[in-house]
């Protein structure tokens, strides 16, 4: 699953570590979930959506559903 | 102000110098090994230059393995990079266990404990190592927790995304509390080694030393378990997975084998042995895959 968590969190200038911080994850999970080598559970996932404002589908992508529709 | 993994410059890391240090450290805990000093000076080598090169060469090759390590795998993969320094770390491994017998006033020490101990069998030998990677390991780990970046930074082989090399307060603990794990794991392996080797008299107090430690590894795994977040707490369970899957058919396979006298009888040290040595390669490599560090076979379970 792709997502756009660097994107969002490079425009608020926050670190790793910072993002960390304010999920309550550590800075491994937050730089496995940028580069696509772990989905987060739906509760890390709503948190994330809140701590930016935005729905979880706005954040995260599923590819294959995305090509299936297409 | 904060900034982003991409903005930052990358910092170079110490880790040959660190590597210098530790071997130049674990040579000196050894004593020329007879038969190559035999050899050598049987080649026309003065006794004296031979027990110094002997001392000196390990030294040079662990540099020359890192620093040739580091100029093959330039512009290589992270896979290619580490499997070449594995080959080239083995070679300057077998090097230094050739010239040196490492440890060479331990057995001694033991010995004041529980008396002179029998040859290792198989199992022994594994106990001894997995107990010394164990503490080494543990020392390490428990080095950057007490440091931090500074650790960081001299164990560093190539250069490191300095976010990645940021070591922070909260996670500082979570390394000291894993090296204890780990320290208090090796002296329990070590002390069952002893305890196997030991003559049946001497065999109480290696025991309860081997107790004592494995209560006091329970106190930070149990810590580590509560203060992990949702993908530590995965990493743990997969790896329990794959050595779970592994050991199953692992022990049916030797099972089989053993009723038509194929293999000999394992015994609890040989399960228990079995089941470290698989936990600590499967928890590795499932964190290393999840980490991008190690994807040379694949996905975890």
């Amino acid at each position: 699953m792709k997502n756009r968590l660097r994107v969002l969190r490079a425009e608020r200038a926050w670190s790793q570590a910072d993002l960390a911080d304010k999920l309550g994850a550590s800075r491994q999970t937050v730089n496995a979930i940028e580069t696509g080598r772990y989905d987060p559970s739906l509760p890390l996932a709503f948190k994330i959506a809140r701590l930016f404002g935005l729905h979880i589908e706005e954040i995260f992508f599923d590819e294959a559903a995305e090509a299936a529709a297409e | 102000m904060a900034r982003t993994a991409s903005a930052a410059p990358r910092a170079r890391g110490h880790g040959v110098i660190t590597l210098a240090i530790l071997g130049a450290l674990l040579a000196a805990t050894g004593t020329p090994d007879v038969e190559t000093l035999q050899s050598v000076t049987d080649a026309g080598i003065p006794e004296p230059v031979a027990r110094i090169g002997m001392y000196v060469l390990p030294v040079v090759a662990i540099v020359l393995a890192m620093v040739i390590g580091q100029a093959l795998g330039k512009g290589r993969s992270v896979n290619v990079r580490w499997l070449i320094y594995g080959v080239l770390g083995a070679f300057a491994g077998f090097f230094l266990g050739l010239c040196l017998d490492l440890f060479a006033a331990v057995p001694g020490l033991i010995a004041l404990v529980s008396g002179p101990l029998a040859e290792p069998g198989i199992i022994e030998i594994i106990l001894w190592s997995l107990g010394a990677l164990c503490i080494a390991m543990g020392v390490m780990v428990g080095l950057i927790g007490l440091f931090g970046r500074p650790a960081v930074a001299a164990f560093q082989i190539e250069e490191a995304d300095p976010e990645c090399a940021e070591v922070r307060k909260s996670e500082r603990s979570i390394f000291t509390l894993s090296g204890f794990a780990m320290v208090t794991l090796g002296i329990a392996c070590c002390a069952l080694a002893v305890a196997r080797q030991a003559e049946e008299a001497q065999r109480v107090l290696p025991v309860a030393i081997a107790f004592v430690s494995a209560l006091l590894s329970v106190w930070p795994n149990y810590t580590l378990w509560r203060r992990f977040d949702e993908m530590q707490r995965r990493h743990v369970v997969d790896g329990y997975a794959v050595s779970a899957i592994v050991v199953t058919l692992g022990g049916f396979v030797w099972a089989g084998l053993q009723a038509i006298g194929q293999v000999p009888p394992i015994d609890a040290a040989g399960v228990f042995v079995t089941l470290i040595f698989v936990q600590i390669v499967a928890t590795s490599w499932v964190t290393s895959s999840v980490m991008g560090t190690t994807t040379l076979f694949g996905k975890p379970a």
